[in-house]
């Protein structure tokens, strides 16, 4: 098993011809983080592993369409949270929701925070969970109202009615 | 354990009026024994009797202890058999992994998963997982020899039986064979058949010399050696009671033969030893090839 | 988005152990997206077995066969997925066959329709039967052998029988060729008994191949074979000015003939088919 030093965007075009180590590195880089981020919106592990394998068998497929470049996680993500959404369609299920947050966010957490939402950060995390979790999945990962609305297994209205309420209060936390 | 050699004795072939085989016999044991010889040697017709795909018009083989001509004891054998022929043909749509997955449903491997990872882990014997997902006709032919050991190698065999395997192979690909090979060889059986002395002096603790469809000759590399002991020389130019002389890049002349007095004898490679055995016929075969 | 920055690994660690608080843990997301060296300090905190695990299944899913068309109707059919393989390698298994059967056949019966009525009726209606009586043995002859199996050696080195294999794809073939001539024989002119005609003389011709093959290779075998009854076929219908003489009653009884004794034939002499390579 040899360790390939190419970027992401030479081992996906490298994949594109059909070189299954170059997957295998891709798999190596990329799985790891995705394995975790799906888990965050889905609490079944089973079905958590299932999108890692179909993202990756995806992403095998599909190499030879990818056009953009320097952005092969993001399209990695892309694909992972779209298959986690169809299969959520075809068996709905509660969101797992296991962290309560009502800890104290220190000056580092400021840091943090702010570094990647500049000053949503703070307003954010007084959002309450519903509200936050809307916002995450409408604004940073990007879903339709739809796609959101199977991601969290509410109505497609009560994603609009959050999503409007978080605008509220976030526009009134920075004012 | 079924006992892990190859036994040949007094077989003979002919295809109409040319007689490929005539009262061979040898025993290979376990571990790597190589053949040489020149072309028509009869080298492939036997080793094709050792993989069961010919029958000798007369004489016997035993096989790993079994007795090809019975059919029941050639089943078991091609079971534990592996064969890479000299010119290997391939489906010409098929990607490696499909080529080799073929051999492997042929070789009674039933069971897709299983099978599969047979076959991904004999294309990781011979480094092609890289490409393995790559049309066979898109690949060099150092890499389609590579497909064709591959397959050879399913299902860990008892025997493998190699046609001329490095033919084709560039210097690096052949040191790499060789690894490959001499691993598998613990304790099981490999015939090759070579052109290359280098290849035999690396690998084969046993040699088979043959000419004219016999063995002429059969030992150690050292052995095949010490055959042209005190009969290689160096000299201005080809001497008298040489057999075989040609010049070396140096400018002299290396003879080998019967040396005269006073000669400057050198020290014998395998190579003298294989010339000195086979004679003018294989040196001029060597040239032409 | 800032470049310098990095996670610090106890947030990663809480991260990667789902205990990060929600805000912070999307923060990381997208610093994640972004970061090749976190991605690479958060990689060794998720277990390794459950990554591997799902490599596993990964190449598992990459090495299902991508049946081509052939083998996706077998396999509709309940063919074992192995089989299907061996047949997919065959080439008279093809598509490509398969097209220029359907084209060779249609056009025969095409053309016995247009003719009908004229005095090219016959000769026309005696084409097509032949072709269609002719087409398995002529993809039976593509099935199997040197000529045409490139992995032919490697083949008969493996225990798998080699009179097994060709049985199972000279079935195939044969199947395939009987119901392209049924649908080709829709075109022809009378939808009678005609249409018929040359079922019994494919499967005839077919086996006595095969029989025939247990002496000589597969492609010799199919020609003997085919260019003898052809010949026989055309002077029958010189000799009694019936161009279907061939397909007559004393035609289909002498299929039947053909067809039992070569049965007879290959149940005994199946281990022929073993070992033999052209010298």
């Amino acid at each position: 098993m040899t360790v390939r030093a190419e970027g992401d965007d030479a081992l996906l075009a490298a994949v594109a011809t059909g070189d299954r180590e170059a997957l295998a590195e891709l798999y190596r880089r990329h799985a790891p983080w995705l394995v975790l981020r799906l888990s965050r919106r889905c609490s079944d592990p089973g079905m958590v592993e299932e999108v890692v394998q179909d993202t990756f068998v995806a992403v095998w497929k599909g190499a030879a369409r990818y056009r953009a470049s320097g952005e092969v996680p993001a399209w990695i993500w892309g694909i992972g949270i779209r298959r986690l959404i169809s299969r959520l369609r075809q068996r709905p299920m509660a969101l797992a929701w296991a962290h309560t947050d009502d800890t104290m966010v220190s000056a580092e957490d400021e840091v943090l925070i702010g570094v990647e939402h500049g000053d949503l950060g703070p307003a954010l995390s007084r959002l309450s969970p519903e509200l936050r979790a809307v916002v995450r999945a409408t604004v940073l990962d990007g879903l339709t109202t739809k796609e959101a609305a199977t991601l969290l297994g509410i109505p497609q209205g009560t994603v609009k009615t959050r999503a409007a309420r978080a605008r509220r209060e976030l526009r009134e936390a920075l004012a | 354990m079924s006992v892990s050699t190859v036994e040949i004795t007094d077989v003979h072939k002919r295809y109409g009026s040319t007689t490929a085989l005539s009262g061979l016999s040898f025993d290979a044991p376990a571990g790597i024994t190589g053949l040489l010889g020149p072309n028509g040697a009869g080298k492939t017709t036997l080793l094709r009797m050792a993989a069961t795909v010919l029958a000798p018009d007369t004489g016997q083989l035993r096989l790993l202890g079994w007795d090809p001509s019975v059919s029941d004891e050639r089943l078991a054998i091609r079971r534990r058999l592996g064969y890479m022929p000299q010119e290997p043909g391939f489906h010409r749509s098929f990607t490696a992994f499909e080529f080799v997955d073929y051999i492997a449903i042929l070789k009674e491997m039933t069971e897709r998963r299983s099978r599969h990872e047979e076959v991904r882990r004999v294309l990781a014997l011979v480094s092609l997982e890289s490409v393995m997902d790559r049309k066979i006709k898109t690949l060099s032919g150092g890499m389609r020899r590579r497909v064709a050991l591959a397959q050879a190698l399913l299902g860990d065999p008892d025997l493998l039986v190699l046609d001329e395997p490095t033919a084709g192979l560039d210097p690096e690909q052949r040191l790499r064979f060789r690894e490959i090979v001499s691993e598998r060889a613990a304790d099981r059986t490999v015939l090759l058949s070579t052109h290359q002395t280098e290849d035999v002096a690396a690998l084969c603790p046993r040699v088979i010399v043959m000419l004219d469809g016999a063995a002429m000759f059969e030992g150690t590399p050292k052995d095949l050696t010490d055959v042209a002991t005190g009969r290689v020389w160096l000299a201005a130019e080809r001497s008298p009671g040489a057999r075989l002389s040609w010049r070396t890049p140096d400018g002299a002349h290396r003879n080998i033969g019967d040396a005269p007095d006073g000669a400057d004898l050198v020290a014998p490679t395998l190579e003298d030893g294989y010339l000195l055995l086979v004679g003018e016929r294989a040196f001029a075969e060597d040239e032409a090839a | 988005m800032s470049t310098t920055w990095h996670a610090d690994p106890s947030v990663l660690a809480l991260y990667a152990a789902e205990d990060l608080d929600d805000v912070r843990a999307s923060s990381l997301e997208a610093h994640l997206l972004a970061c090749n060296h976190c991605r690479r300090a958060l990689a060794p905190m998720v277990p390794t077995p459950r990554l591997d695990a799902m490599w596993s299944e990964i190449s598992t899913a990459l090495d299902a066969p991508h049946p081509g068309l052939v083998e996706q109707v077998l396999l509709r059919f309940g063919v074992r997925e192995h089989v299907a393989r061996l047949l997919a390698a065959t080439p008279s298994l093809r598509l490509s066959w398969f097209l220029a059967e359907a084209f060779a056949l249609g056009s025969a019966a095409l053309a016995a329709h247009h003719s009908s009525g004229t005095r090219a009726a016959g000769a026309s209606l005696f084409l097509f039967l032949v072709l269609a009586a002719l087409a398995p043995v002529a993809g039976v002859a593509a099935a199997f052998g040197p000529g045409v199996d490139p992995a032919y050696e490697i083949g008969i080195a493996s225990p798998m029988r080699s009179d097994r294999l060709l049985f199972i794809r000279a079935t195939a073939v044969l199947i395939a060729s009987i119901l392209i001539g049924g649908v080709a024989a829709l075109a022809l002119p009378d939808l009678d008994r005609t249409v018929a005609l040359w079922l019994l003389p494919a499967l005839g011709l077919t086996l006595t191949t095969l029989a025939v093959a247990t002496w000589l290779q597969p492609i010799a075998a199919a020609c003997t074979v085919g260019l003898g009854w052809l010949l026989l076929a055309a002077a029958a219908s010189v000799a009694t000015t019936d161009p279907l003489a061939a397909f007559q009653a004393l035609g289909q009884v002498l299929s039947m003939v053909a067809l039992l004794t070569s049965v007879s034939v290959l149940a005994h002499r199946r281990s022929a088919y073993e070992g033999r390579i052209p010298s």
